[in-house]
């Protein structure tokens, strides 16, 4: 009778075992992180064509295994010469919003991604053109369009 | 190698990111220059004609014609000058010389970003001498780059 009672405890230990072991199996632990990182195709191209200087910024926190809201934000340069104009854009821009991915958390295992973005943008512009020409019968007209703010009205003056 | 991947990735990403943001600069095929467009009608019929032939240039700058002597002319343009607010033509229509005032005031039009930027105008009035003109009539004030009447001459 004794060692009976010793062979059943035994048992149910074991299954015991098996049944933990099978819980942690189907169990991911992916951890939430804090991502950040710079676009380095802006200074890449900066390097190749001096017209357009572009800088940027990127920070996204997890919220969960598919979730995480995102804030980029920028600076940007833009120079335009053609014949007879030149044309001068730079302000900062901000993006906000979020990243979905769709690969399921046994594929990602919180290291890749591959999903959706959506972002909602805010930006203030300048723009500017320092010098633009036209040449015809009479001769040459020069003329110049001082900082404007993108958004700003720009109004022409009421025929005389 | 599992390093080796990545750089490998990473340099594809970059030249494609290069190609798609490269650009050459386009050329521009559309008109770029506003000039009044002035159509010759008959005083008497009041339906348009055509003028055997017209000689047209700048008060003091004869030596330099914009029209000379051209003949079977439907439409004649007129430069601006987007630097004044007012030019004057001396205009020869059949062999009699008239003198052509126009006064307007100018602004800047960008076209596109190949063509440029060109002076637009709104024209205020018109005034001519009385040889072989009859009488100017402005149809549209604002002088674009666009093919449409401006103004008509009835002689």
């Amino acid at each position: 009778m004794r060692r009976i009672c010793a062979y059943i405890i035994s048992i149910l230990a074991i299954i015991l075992t098996f049944s933990q072991e099978a819980n942690c199996q189907d169990t991911l632990f992916i951890p939430l992180k804090i991502h950040a990182g710079i676009e380095v195709a802006g200074p890449v191209r900066y390097f190749i064509n001096k017209n357009t200087l572009g800088a940027e910024g990127y920070v996204s926190v997890d919220l969960n295994e598919k979730w995480a809201v995102a804030l980029n934000a920028g600076y940007l340069d833009y120079q335009y010469a053609q014949y007879n104009y030149s044309y001068i854009s730079k302000g900062l821009f901000v993006r906000a919003g979020g990243d979905f991915n769709i690969l399921k958390p046994k594929k990602s295992l919180g290291k890749y991604w591959g999903g959706l973005s959506l972002r909602y943008g805010l930006s203030r512009f300048e723009w500017e053109v320092p010098g633009l020409s036209q040449t015809n019968y009479w001769g040459e007209s020069t003329s110049s369009i001082p900082a404007t703010k993108a958004g700003d009205i720009l109004l022409r003056p009421p025929p005389a | 190698m599992r390093k080796q991947h990545f750089e490998i990735l990473f340099i594809i990403l970059a030249g494609f990111s290069l190609y798609i943001s490269s650009c050459t600069p386009g050329s521009c095929f559309d008109e770029t220059e506003a000039r009044v467009k002035a159509t010759f009608y008959s005083y008497e019929t009041g339906k348009a004609i055509t003028a055997d032939s017209v000689t047209l240039y700048g008060v003091n700058m004869d030596t330099l014609l914009i029209y000379d002597k051209t003949q079977k002319l439907k439409i004649v343009e007129f430069p601006l000058f987007a630097d004044a607010q007012f030019c004057r033509f001396a205009i020869r229509i059949n062999g009699i010389t008239d003198t052509l005032g126009i006064n307007y005031n100018s602004y800047t039009h960008l076209l596109s970003k190949e063509c440029g930027y060109t002076f637009y105008f709104d024209v205020d009035t018109a005034f001519h001498s009385v040889n072989i003109i009859d009488s100017i009539a402005i149809e549209k004030k604002t002088i674009t780059t666009l093919n449409e009447e401006n103004m008509r001459i009835y002689y």
